[in-house]
């Protein structure tokens, strides 16, 4: 079991490897000590800005080369940090305030600031941690820790992701240090990431793939490149061969957005050593695809859920040998299924996934029930995370996914709850009743069906009002009323249907 | 911008529903993400035979549905004479 701190991974590599680049986004690059250093510089700020041991601490802000040392920072203050991706609708941004009560918020977005001054929370933007990252006081370690308030064991939080799942609205996964730090050595034995790689990160921070680049990038001293949204886009490419990217940490929708963007002609070829996978399924023949056209490829496939980080991690080139498998267990930890009444299962028997190991996370925060529920504890005792997910593990310890039994799905690698989506449609002025269908296998996109006086232009832009823009459908569908199951629930397969006639 | 156009936008364009895009449109606003961004290049190549260059890859070709169409329009002229 990890011991560790999680600012103890910056601090061992920084004095190891204090002049290597650790962090840049294309115009500002940090070394590692310049990273160590700021961050005791910010956690000094944000003590004298009253922030304690356990007090929550919301960052949004630009993902940019200052990131990394500020929620070093919150961590060795021993408060959590609380990434959230902006602009969001003040719906969402409000529910986090309520649920999350943060001592500070950290952000430049007006509307965040707006409803975080409203409920008495104090607020600085990117200038003032800028200023106190770059100030030109002595550094004084102890600064950071006072007599009164000593610094944070292992066994307490160090953050909270938002996820969504079942629930009208997103909750937060508590992550200890020892937690997070046993995840990121854990998942770093498997990937190896090196000093001399520079790891490209266009998946969002408030992500968890995305905010663990910054931990795997520390313990392994390599440098971490922070792109800016755009650069999933069109820029994708271009980027990664002008930032020297090594290893990228993609989702499918990512892979196959490279793949097309590969084989325009005259384009250029990155030098990717790793491409991994995490959040849905890799089409085998993007895989292919990218293989014939960066002959130096390795891939790395990985299953995991926020609740325990990752789960399982495929060897390189694993799934050449172990096609449709998503990985092996991480080292120290184990994976099997249960049956319905909770019995462990032989291997290559059908049940629910159940992830046993020192990186299950602590549970979800405020959500005793919940938490419960998932976070079970054999005997009252010995927690194991139940999944939700559905597979099998074969003889060999591969992990085989096959679906969830409940309402959530995938857009592009992010969970989305179809009860939340639903929620959100009812809270609409006009919308009578509401049902989602979600994305087909390889399909991109939900499709909402609602009952409503409006049009269905006015339907999803009223949505964006109550829910973060990506768990918006891509289509909406008007219907005089929606088909029902035997019990008064929508019926979804009936909503495939439609779908299907609508499609033609 | 001509129909073909508008209506190649517009399921890229969850936001946008039946309503007329002008050429002022923020497509971010309009819902398109930088995942769906390589798609709409993609059909616009297929649909108007252009190639768009890596450096017309930048978030500015992206920006408004105006500033898209005069970059298809610019890469039109060389060989179709601004019409096809």
């Amino acid at each position: 079991m990890s011991t560790e701190l999680l600012p103890a991974l910056l601090d061992r590599t920084a004095a190891v490897r204090p002049d290597a680049p650790a962090v840049d986004d294309g115009t500002a690059c940090h070394t590692y000590r310049e990273v160590r250093d700021a961050s005791l510089r910010l956690a000094g700020w944000l003590r004298a800005a009253g922030v304690r041991r356990g007090d929550r601490v919301l960052v949004a802000l630009p993902t940019d080369a200052a990131l990394p040392a500020l929620l070093y920072a919150v961590a060795r203050t021993g408060a959590v940090f609380v990434v959230v991706r902006t602009p969001a609708p003040p719906v969402a941004l409000a529910h986090v305030l309520d649920d999350a009560e943060p001592a500070l918020v950290l952000t430049d977005d007006t509307t965040l600031g707006d409803l975080s001054r409203v409920r008495r929370v104090p607020v600085r933007d990117a200038t003032d941690v800028a200023g106190a990252a770059n100030s030109a006081d002595a550094i004084d370690e102890a600064d950071a820790i006072d007599e009164a308030d000593a610094g944070p064991l292992a066994v307490d939080p160090v953050c909270l992701i938002y996820t969504s799942g079942s629930t009208g609205m997103p909750k937060a996964v508590v992550s200890t240090h020892a937690q997070v730090t046993f995840a990121v050595r854990a998942i770093q034995s498997e990937l190896r990431y090196r000093p001399d790689d520079v790891v490209h990160d266009v998946l969002p921070v408030s992500f968890d793939y995305g905010l663990y680049q910054i931990f795997l990038s520390t313990v392994a001293g390599a440098r971490l490149r922070l792109g800016d949204p755009g650069e999933a886009g069109g820029r994708l490419l271009t980027s990664l061969v002008a930032s020297g990217a090594t290893v990228l940490p993609a989702v499918p929708s990512l892979a196959v957005n490279l793949l097309r963007l590969l084989g325009r002609p005259g384009a250029p070829r990155p030098g990717l050593r790793l491409l991994t996978n995490t959040g849905a399924a890799m089409p085998p023949e993007v895989l292919t695809g990218l293989r014939r056209l960066l002959p130096g490829l390795t891939v790395q496939l990985m299953f995991g859920l926020t609740e325990c980080k990752r789960a399982a991690i495929m060897p390189p080139d694993g799934d050449l040998r172990h096609p449709g498998a998503c990985g092996r267990a991480l080292p120290g930890t184990e994976i099997f299924t249960v049956d319905t009444d909770g019995r462990r299962q032989p291997a290559g028997v059908v049940g629910e996934l159940v992830v046993r190991g020192p990186h299950v996370m602590a549970g979800y925060w405020r959500r005793p029930e919940l938490t419960a529920q998932r976070f079970h504890r054999a005997h009252g005792l010995f927690p194991q995370l139940h999944t939700g997910d559905h597979g099998h593990v074969d003889a060999d310890g591969y992990v085989h996914f096959a679906g969830r039994r409940d309402d959530v799905y995938k857009e592009k690698g992010t969970r989305v709850s179809a009860t939340e989506v639903e929620a959100a449609a009812y809270r609409v002025d006009g919308v009578d009743a509401a049902g989602v269908l979600p994305p087909a296998d390889g399909r991109d996109g939900a499709t909402l069906f609602v009952v409503a006086a409006l049009t269905p232009g006015d339907v999803l832009r009223r949505l964006r009002e109550q829910l973060e823009e990506m768990k918006v459908p891509a289509r909406c569908v008007v219907l005089p009323d929606l088909p029902l199951t035997g019990n008064g629930k929508v019926d979804r397969r009936a909503l495939a249907r439609l779908a299907g006639e609508r499609r033609g | 911008m001509n129909a073909e156009f508008t209506e190649l936008l517009r399921p890229f364009l969850k936001f946008a529903g039946p309503d007329e895009i002008t050429e002022e449109a923020r497509l971010r606003d309009l819902g398109l993400d930088s995942m769906r961004e390589i798609e709409l290049l993609f059909a616009i190549e297929d649909t108007f035979g252009v190639a768009v260059p890596d450096d017309k890859l930048v978030d500015s070709t992206f920006a408004t549905a105006g500033g898209l169409w005069g970059v298809v329009e610019e890469l039109r002229a060389p060989v179709g004479g601004g019409t096809r």
